[in-house]
């Protein structure tokens, strides 16, 4: 048996065959390749080891205190046993064994910084991007530099953070900087070399379709891609959300939808040519941008097979969409503490309630300006047919301020956020998205200052960062409580879980470090090697 | 414990950058970085300076220059300071102002990213030397090309520095690059095993094959092990390279990580 197990252990801690697009598409299996897990963005891992009856023998494996780490926001990537995690402009290779650095990358030269949500995996090449907009390509075996290639300017307001998706030869990446004026965009970038191979805006130029429902100020309009989408490989189409329009807080002088703020854009992969959108918030006023996970699902819809997409909206609406058309399905209500808008019409748009635009003097309105959800992963299971996914319930204090926008100047048109003692609190939710019926939910004691996420797995766990800290596994079928350890910071980040050599792995990133747990083993007592030095 | 010495080097250079960038910023005297004022610093040093902090500045009865104190940085003013009004067994050099700037200038450049400075030689017969004639790519990589024996150098122009690209082509063992020591494993089930060691510890090594493929062994696997600790890297460039290959070369890896 230990003979066995030894060689099953070597074999399986190779790590350096390519990665390619059909194992993207393959996973999550023993790898975590995307941000998302997959291309799906469901957060449902097929591995079995890790189980409601035994969740409650997971312990602490390792720990890795990530340089300079303040707020960790990046979700591993983990690829034959070797763990991709990002901060700041900067990569790390580490053994998901483990914890140990196997190589590093900092990016001297980035001009910025922010934080980083992760990266991507494609052939011998990892992806990340730095703050200022450059997409980095390295060697995923030595950390070496092939590239780095600019894909935007920090002098236009923009600045970058989210994970790149690799497809078929190409990296998505996004942007990010919409609450101070920018005009936002997704780009395709050669995989091998960095080209640019297109560029999509998704705030329309002055004339273009799209354009006459802004007024002014639409050249710096926002609708930022910080959030990576997911892609329908069948249809080479990718989905992403777009973020808010700017000024944030102030409408007065953008009246109307403001296309395509706000939204959800199908894009041919291939041109970045829209196949359709649908906004959630048109003419938004509270910083609602769309960046949660636009869920690809094939579910039964009314007896029918049917191609969905699952977009659970800061704006506190569950909505059900026809992923081949973007036509609207059905919606709920993810949280009670919601008074904006008394509910969504046939067609998809909110019915607004009067009076609920933020205000010079201040105005209550529900959900806060952190949303329903925002972009902390969610987990879906075609087996029991529940979207798991953490929702705020919070109420905010929105102002206003017509003064003159400036873009860069770190003018929103307002701000908004809760009263003193009124601040809000997180659940973990499962709710069936077909029919808007919550199954059950676990109520978070905390600060409402967290943005973790969960991720579930075949075997009906869930994992999730809690509101105090703690990483914990929840019973997928029931809500119920199996286990939890306490990371000692706020977390900030969604979990993951992968095998390696056999065994299964969960992973979260606190404030500042990465945690790994597996199943309890007992240690056996490990000889040192009788080592020859020359 | 490997981890932490490993950690402290591998941000060495970030530091060194930071700090660089720091002075820089708190300086802005204009023959900072300025070729022209550097190159005329250079002539000054060799006259003056390099009898006892060596030619390359590599220290002799003086110490090297091409070190920079990561905790003891000195800024631009209090370079030219020193210079100007010596220290300890260091005499003054009292020269006019501008000379004592590109003086400070010069020793500033030792310390710099190699890419931003200007250096000697034909950075193509460099290429060549590198990827060819002198063997280098055989064990380094560049580009996504080259072997995995050694450090890959393809951002090598922005985490070192001129003198160190010259010293570690001369004289590959003053310095060697953590994760290059050559293990030969002979494990408990008989086959054997050798690579690079990109990470040690009593419970596992992490070990990069020759086609660069990772392999991360548990110690409880293994029955001995052979390390070799010396730099792998030939140590006889600097008989088997003229002083203007080594130049080329340098120029060439100069420009490794330049936009």
């Amino acid at each position: 048996m230990h003979r066995f197990t030894l060689s099953f252990c070597l074999l399986a801690a190779t790590a350096g065959a390519q990665v390619t697009f059909d194992d993207l598409r393959q996973s999550p299996n023993q790898n975590w390749l995307t941000y998302a897990g997959g291309y799906s963005g469901q957060g449902l891992s097929p591995l079995t080891q890790i189980t409601p009856e035994n969740a409650q023998n997971l312990v602490p494996k390792w720990t890795f205190n990530v340089p300079k780490a303040k707020g960790l926001r990046a979700r591993p990537i983990v690829a034959d046993g070797v763990m991709y995690y990002t901060n700041t402009n900067a990569i790390y290779a580490l053994d998901a064994r483990s914890g140990r650095v196997i190589w590093r990358y900092v990016d001297t030269q980035a001009k910025k910084e922010a934080v980083n949500r992760g990266a991507a995996i494609l052939g011998d090449q990892v992806y990340f991007v730095t703050s200022d907009c450059f997409l980095v390509s390295l060697d995923r075996r030595t950390g070496g530099l092939a590239w780095r290639k600019q894909y935007g300017n920090i002098k236009d307001g923009v600045f970058c953070s989210s994970a790149p998706v690799a497809i078929n030869g190409k990296i998505i990446v996004g942007t990010a900087g919409g609450d101070e004026g920018m005009r936002g965009y997704l780009a395709a970038l050669d995989a091998a070399t960095g080209k640019e191979l297109w560029r999509t805006y998704t705030i329309p130029a002055r004339g273009e379709p799209g354009s006459e429902t802004w007024g002014n100020y639409i050249e710096y309009g926002g609708g930022a891609t910080w959030l990576s989408g997911t892609y329908d490989a069948a249809t080479n189409t990718l989905f992403w959300p777009t973020g808010n329009p700017w000024p944030d807080f102030y409408g007065g002088d953008r009246k109307g939808d403001n296309l395509y703020s706000c939204s959800l854009l199908a894009l041919d992969a291939d041109t970045g040519k829209m196949k359709w959108y649908f906004q959630f918030t048109p003419g938004d006023w509270h910083d609602w941008d769309a960046q949660s996970w636009p869920i690809l699902a094939d579910v039964s819809y009314e007896g029918k097979p049917r191609k969905v997409i699952f977009h659970a909206n800061r704006n506190g609406f569950l909505y059900l969409l026809d992923r081949e058309t973007g036509k609207y399905l059905k919606s709920s209500k993810l949280i009670d503490n919601l008074d904006w808008a008394s509910g969504i019409d046939a067609k998809g748009r909110p019915i607004p309630v009067p009076g609920k635009d933020p205000t010079p003097e201040g105005n209550r309105v529900c959900p806060g300006v952190r949303g329903a959800t925002n972009w902390m992963s969610q987990s879906w299971n075609p087996a029991t047919g529940l979207l798991s996914v953490v929702v705020l319930e919070q109420c905010d204090i929105f102002t206003s301020s017509s003064k003159t926008p400036e873009p860069g100047k770190n003018f929103a048109g307002g701000g908004a956020g809760p009263k003193p003692n009124d601040a809000g609190q997180f659940f973990l939710r499962a709710i069936n998205p077909l029919t808007g019926e919550r199954k059950w939910q676990y109520p978070m004691t905390g600060k409402a200052e967290m943005w973790a996420g969960v991720t579930g797995t075949v075997t009906g766990v869930l994992f999730a960062g809690d509101d105090d800290g703690h990483l914990i596994a929840i019973d997928a079928k029931s809500g119920k409580h199996l286990w939890h350890y306490q990371t000692g910071d706020n977390i900030y980040a969604s979990p993951v879980t992968f095998m390696v050599e056999g065994k299964q792995y969960v992973s979260i990133a606190n404030a500042t470090s990465i945690f790994t747990f597996g199943l309890f083993e007992p240690v056996k007592s490990v000889p040192v090697p009788p080592m020859k030095i020359q | 414990m490997q981890f932490d010495r490993i950690l402290i080097l591998s941000l060495s250079s970030t530091l060194l950058w930071a700090q660089h960038a720091k002075d820089d910023e708190a300086a802005k005297h204009p023959f900072m970085g300025n070729p022209d004022r550097i190159e005329a610093g250079r002539k000054t040093y060799l006259g003056g300076c390099a009898g006892c902090h060596g030619p390359e500045g590599g220290g002799g009865r003086g110490p090297s220059l091409i070190e920079r104190g990561a905790w003891h940085p000195m800024t631009d003013e209090n370079l030219y300071a020193t210079i100007q009004k010596g220290v300890g067994i260091m005499p003054a050099a009292n020269l006019p102002p501008d000379r004592g700037w590109e003086l400070a200038a010069f020793v500033r450049s030792l310390t710099a990213p190699a890419v931003e400075m200007k250096a000697p030689g034909d950075a193509a017969a460099g290429e060549k030397l590198f990827w060819s004639t002198a063997g280098c790519s055989s064990c380094h990589r560049i580009g996504g090309k080259g072997g995995f024996a050694g450090p890959d150098l393809s951002n090598i122009g922005r985490t070192s520095t001129l003198p160190k690209l010259r010293r570690s082509i001369l004289d590959p063992d003053f310095e060697r690059t953590p994760g290059f020591e050559r293990a030969n494993l002979t494990l408990r089930d008989g086959s054997k095993l050798s690579g690079l060691v990109k990470d040690r510890t009593n419970y596992r090594l992490q070990l990069q094959l020759k086609d660069g493929t990772l392999r991360s062994v548990p110690v409880e696997a293994i029955e001995t092990v052979e390390l070799t600790q010396p730099s792998i890297m030939p140590a006889d460039y600097k008989t088997k390279l003229t002083r203007d290959e080594v130049t080329h070369l340098v120029s060439y890896l100069r420009q490794q990580g330049a936009d």
